[in-house]
């Protein structure tokens, strides 16, 4: 997807739009009809020609009839639209979402792209929807109003002077207004970001006897969001007010118009009833301008956000070259590694001092982005963590890296499997550049048990079978054993289907991870990447576990342990210090050369 | 459904009007003498008609400038009004955030364990404003009713046909309601489900976006992903669509009506039964009782609507369905730090408590179809075994000022003792005893006040450095923390931070490696130093170096009891105890050497390793 533009959103329901268009068209010249039989009725009651009047009666309501089942067909065709849209919306930044760089996500929080996916596209699609359905009472009212604009010029005459004025005054009052609707926005965002952080945090507020000062901290955020909501609101009613005096005067002009037109002149005074009648419909029309007119406003400041959630200037994505390798083989090199870590963060998600962003936002030229991305901006610091990186993995070869954290362990498996990129030198899977590979090459040849993972909520076997949906039974208990996880699991009643509930609260730390294990083990890819996977295991699964890992003959095995135990066995021992390899080597060869990653060891086993 | 009543706490409309009595009844007078103009402003209209055919033309100018004066009184109060509304909203949407926050901070881990938490979130976020909505519509909906109902006995009084035609009207509308209420509730519940369920997968999705990736579980996720959405853009056009439906359907049975009736007024105008302004009167008050008729409809679907979206808010409120942890009222103020476990038993719940919100949202008679089916379907299910128990009988002491280590294999029940002991959830049975007071009879500050627990995954905010570990003490100072930071070994890598203290850290510490993750929470525990401090494997993504220099800190720890849970050896070496925790019991405890030539089982824990 690119860049989101309404444009774009309206190309994609021209044609449907179109069709609106011509039953709005249907609808008015029902409606116009109908309304004229019905006068045509009065007249004829009038006039005593009881007949007329019964035919025009029944015909005036057959009409009508027709226009109530047109007005659901012009409904069921906007809704129609809105689910359209909504699908396509939601499912285009849902793939965006998945597209971003880890980073992007990392720098903000869950509620602000759950706004930016599913909030921001449903407040866009109901004011459009409203939108829509109020263009036919807009065009009704325009047909009926030029209607009596030839019935009389002078009556027209006032009424067009009324809609300038109006038109001119919401004008001016709108620009404010959108100002208001996007601080509001971002008060909106904070609220929901705490109080997803709140609930997945319910466990660590009772631990530490919390919940008074989490409170005040929402309190704070509570009251700018009602500051805003407030302050948004008055705003609105206090220029709905202006316009709705202008209009009233309007309304109230219309008998004396007429009054004096049918005086002076010899006005018809049928059409002087028609217009007396039918007045209302020039009187709303203003109104309906109006709205219509903060309605695209407010489509405005919610598409002004999914349009920067869009744009990979302010939510970076992730890109891949386009050389596809079906399987590779598993050689990993680094040449000449230069890599920065960005400290930046969004400030979509913060709670911002109302007073402070109103007031900025209100006197000066400057826009709540302008306020947001200077301040985004200066977050943004870099900080080395290699300058010149060099080292190779063999196909097939097990290799640990391992250092005091902030060594940068975690970096070189970030560049491995491409959830960063380094600011220069190569990183190489089977000698070509990283950046070459498709994604389809890294992602399904590399797969990685990261130290804190995600268990989603559902069944033991919801979760495998994400990995791999066609799993055989067998397949699925294979790879539970590997990981050592299959006498839980067949301890369980439900076995495979027991749910394991959000993150997989049900489950201990230990027996998280040896689910992560067990599905790394389903994926069975190329390269495997043990992030500090065994941290919470017990030395019996450590120990089991380490011999399944053993058992990945051929593949390219790469771990991150600070338990050094876990990784005499393996082939080749890197040594990280400050983002440098002081040293490398098997393990008994470590040991004897290298005095502090002795110590290291020894730190272990006091 | 009982207790449902009992609790007094629930979300009611008419709640939420009682507690602002004074603006509710002003915005109630205001609507109403809005209301009373509009019916002058039509009674003028009629007039000035009638002036029209009249060829009256200086009483149709008097009665413009009438009209022009009365609208302009009507802004100014619709004005006023919307001051009123402005009033109501910041009362009413406070009052019922704050008491969802309340709530959530309270819920017992029990229900968070069953439930999905995205989905709970949606229902949280959308439901303040969805209450005031309707507590607006309510307002402005009934007054409105009320007042044209005034018109239209009016108008019915003055007219026999009139008013039969009202009875039949209002008739039909009510039979109308009942046949389509059950629709109406499905169709709102099945919209907001779909909804709860999509934001929820959402909020996984965007949790998990590091291990889909790792993992390349993309497309299975996306595929289900795509599912929700188009059963929810399904079922939300479906609940708007019906809507329209039965509004049409509605119109076209009122004017068939309406026509009949005119039909009928110029039948008897024409035999002379009526005078013509009789008949005008019918004719230019049939809209009115349509539109009425319309309103009542309305009225009643919101109704509907109130109804069902009160029950889905209140669900969240109720202590039947997501039960709250509950407290005593004794407080300790002077704390020794002893501990007693008494026979204590405890193991998951299934409380189905999904299963048990969803029926709750159905009418009796559509769950009493459903238990049948049920039983019929479960026969077997009926005689479940036995819950798998974690803890079984556990009996513990643990002295005053004492340092114990609780080891055991993963998942034999060492993180449920630590949350018992923060009362986070309750033992089936068995009791706790704090100072030799049973944790029934003590209140919230005498547990949590006193312990502090150190999570092996703690939860870091979006939020500054700082603010994270300032948590735990809302008071400290920078010293303290950093005196804190410097004990959790932090200080290093504050320097390193850009902004030290004051950089932020991401949603869950996303930004941090494990060990720094585990480090902020030492931190925050250090700067509380409570009498009770459990670390529940709180070190284990240290590397040995900080580990060690971590460890020193805890061993440190004087005249407080310590409890640390831990795999790694050298974690527990220096504890006074070490109890070693196997099938829901206490297996053998002492040093650890006396251990290892004590259990058979805790030496093979142990000596694999080597």
């Amino acid at each position: 997807m690119n860049t989101f533009t309404i444009k774009d959103l309206i190309k994609f329901i021209k044609w449907d739009i179109v069709t609106l268009m011509i039953i709005f068209g249907l609808l008015s010249a029902i409606n116009v009809v109908q309304i004229d039989f019905f006068s045509k009725m009065i007249a004829s009651t009038t006039e005593s020609t009881m007949d007329n009047a019964k035919k025009f009666l029944i015909l005036s309501f057959s009409f009508f009839m027709f226009g109530t089942i047109m007005y659901f067909i012009n409904n069921l065709i906007i809704q129609f639209i809105s689910k359209k849209l909504k699908y396509r919306l939601i499912k285009q930044l849902l793939n965006y979402s998945t597209r971003l760089k880890s980073s992007t996500i990392e720098s903000t929080t869950s509620g602000v792209i759950l706004w930016n996916i599913i909030f921001n596209p449903n407040s866009v699609l109901l004011a459009l929807t409203e939108i829509l359905s109020n263009i036919g009472q807009i065009i009704i009212s325009l047909v009926l109003t030029i209607y009596m604009f030839i019935l009389n010029y002078i009556f027209g005459l006032v009424m067009l002077v009324f809609f300038i004025i109006n038109i001119t005054y919401v004008f001016i009052t709108i620009k404010k207004s959108i100002k208001m609707g996007m601080i509001l926005r971002q008060t909106s965002k904070a609220y929901t970001s705490q109080n997803i952080e709140i609930i997945n945090s319910h466990n660590d507020i009772k631990s530490l006897h919390t919940a008074s000062s989490i409170h005040n901290n929402m309190d704070s955020i509570i009251s700018n969001y009602d500051k805003s909501r407030t302050q948004n609101d008055l705003y609105r009613f206090k220029t709905n007010f202006g316009s709705d005096v202008m209009m009233r005067i309007f309304a109230g002009l219309i008998p004396i118009i007429l009054g004096i037109v049918c005086q002076q002149y010899a006005f018809s005074i049928v059409s002087a009833i028609f217009i007396l009648n039918n007045a209302q419909y020039a009187e709303n029309l203003g109104a309906q301008m109006n709205y219509i007119y903060r309605l695209s406003c407010d489509i405005k400041i919610y598409a002004d956000d999914i349009k920067k959630f869009t744009s990979p200037d302010s939510y970076p994505i992730e890109s891949f070259g386009n050389v596809n390798i079906l399987a590779l083989k598993g050689d990993i090199e680094f040449k000449n590694v230069a890599f920065s870590y960005k400290y930046k963060y969004y400030n979509d998600a913060i709670n911002y001092d109302f007073d402070k962003l109103y007031k900025e936002s209100m006197s000066k030229k400057q826009t709540y982005y302008d306020i947001i991305k200077n301040d985004e901006d200066s977050s943004n610091i870099t900080k080395q963590v290699f300058s010149n990186l060099n080292f190779k993995i063999n196909a097939g070869q097990k290799i640990a890296f391992v250092g005091q954290s902030g060594s940068g362990k975690s970096t070189i498996l970030n560049l491995i499997a491409k959830f960063d990129e380094c600011q220069s030198g190569q990183v190489l899977l089977d000698g070509i550049n990283i950046n070459d590979l498709t994604q389809d090459t890294i992602r399904n040849n590399i797969c990685m048990v990261s130290q804190n993972t995600y268990i989603f909520n559902g069944t033991i076997r919801y979760n495998l079978q994400l990995v791999k949906p066609n799993a055989s039974e067998e397949e699925l208990w294979s790879a539970c054993k590997k990981a050592y996880f299959d006498e839980f699991v067949s301890g369980l009643d439900k076995g495979l289907d027991t749910n394991i509930g959000e993150n997989g609260i049900k489950l201990s730390g230990g027996q998280k991870q040896r689910l992560a294990i067990a599905r790394a083990f389903l994926r069975d890819s190329q390269i495997v990447i043990f992030d500090e996977s065994t941290s919470a295991l017990d030395n019996e699964a450590q120990a089991h576990i380490q011999k399944s890992i053993d058992n990945f003959v051929g593949r390219t095995v790469i771990i991150v342990a600070h338990r050094l135990s876990t990784i005499i066995n393996v082939d080749k021992i890197y040594y990280l210090q400050e983002g440098v390899i002081t040293n490398s080597g098997t393990f008994d060869e470590l040991m004897k050369q290298d005095n502090s990653f002795k110590e290291l060891f020894l730190a272990e086993n006091i | 459904m009982e207790s449902a009543k009992k609790q007094n706490n629930l979300l009611t409309i008419f709640g939420a009007i009682r507690q602002n009595k004074l603006i509710s009844s002003l915005y109630i007078i205001l609507s109403i003498l809005q209301s009373v103009i509009t019916f002058f402003v039509l009674i003028l209209t009629a007039k000035a008609v009638e002036f029209l055919t009249l060829e009256n033309f200086d009483s149709l100018i008097k009665c413009g400038i009438l009209l022009l004066i009365i609208f302009l009184i009507n802004s100014i109060i619709g004005y006023v009004k919307n001051l009123f509304f402005v009033r109501l909203k910041l009362r009413t949407l406070n009052m019922i955030e704050n008491k969802f926050i309340d709530r959530i901070l309270k819920i017992s881990n029990d229900v968070y364990n069953s439930l999905n938490l995205g989905a709970l979130t949606a229902r949280i976020n959308v439901a303040p404003s969805q209450l005031f909505n309707y507590l607006i519509m309510f307002l402005d909906t009934s007054t409105n009713v009320i007042m044209q109902l005034c018109a239209v006995i009016y108008i019915a009084s003055s007219n026999i046909i009139l008013a039969g035609l009202v009875v039949l009207a209002l008739i039909l509308i009510f039979v109308f309601k009942i046949i389509i209420q059950k629709n109406d509730r499905k169709n709102s519940n099945d919209s907001q489900n779909s909804y709860e369920e999509l934001q929820g997968k959402t909020i996984e999705f965007i949790k998990g976006n590091k291990d889909i990736k790792c993992l390349s579980m993309n497309d299975t996720l996306n595929a289900e992903m795509d599912n929700l959405l188009k059963v929810y853009c399904k079922k939300n056009f479906k609940y708007e669509v019906w809507f329209y439906f039965i509004e049409a359907i509605n119109s076209i049975v009122l004017s068939i009506l309406s026509c009949a009736m005119l039909y009928v007024g110029i039948i008897l105008y024409e035999n002379l039964f009526i005078t013509y302004f009789a008949l005008i009167f019918i004719i230019n008050s049939y809209e009115r009782i349509s539109r009425f008729v319309n309103k009542v409809l309305a009225f009643l679907r919101l109704i509907t609507q109130i109804n069902v979206n009160k029950k889905r808010i209140n669900q969240v409120l109720r202590d039947d369905l997501m039960p709250i942890d509950t407290f005593g009222d004794k407080d300790l103020v002077e704390l020794n730090g002893k501990i007693e476990f008494r026979n204590v038993k405890y193991f998951y719940e299934d409380t189905k408590l999904n299963q048990r919100l969803n029926d709750d949202l159905k009418t009796k008679r559509e769950l009493k179809k459903l238990t049948k089916k049920h039983n019929k379907d479960n026969k077997e299910d009926n005689n479940l075994e036995e819950p798998k128990l974690i803890l079984n009988d556990f009996n513990l002491t643990i002295n005053p000022g004492e340092k114990v280590a609780l080891v055991g294999k993963s998942g034999c029940g060492k993180s449920t003792l630590v949350g018992l002991l923060t009362k986070a959830m309750a033992p089936k049975s068995g009791e706790i005893l704090l100072d030799g007071v049973p944790y029934n009879e003590l209140s919230e500050d005498a547990i949590r006040g006193n312990i502090t627990v150190v999570n092996q995954f703690p939860y870091i905010y979006f939020s500054t450095l700082r603010d994270n570990i300032k948590i735990a003490k809302p008071s400290a100072n920078d010293e303290e923390i950093l005196q804190a930071c410097d004990k959790a070994y932090l200080t290093d890598f504050i320097k390193e931070l850009p902004y030290g203290l004051d950089t932020i850290l991401g949603e869950n510490g996303v930004k941090l490696s494990g060990g720094q993750k585990q480090r902020v929470a030492i931190a925050r525990a250090f700067l509380r130093e409570t009498k009770i401090m459990v670390f529940d494997e709180s070190t284990s993504s240290l590397d040995n170096f900080v580990q060690q220099k971590v460890q020193n800190s805890i061993d440190a720890i004087e005249g407080r009891t310590v409890i640390i849970v831990a795999h790694r050896l050298s974690t527990i070496m220096n504890c006074d105890r070490i109890i070693f925790i196997d099938n829901g019991k206490v297996e053998a405890e002492g040093k650890f050497d006396e251990l290892m030539s004590k259990s058979k089982k805790f030496a093979e824990l142990y000596t694999l390793r080597r």
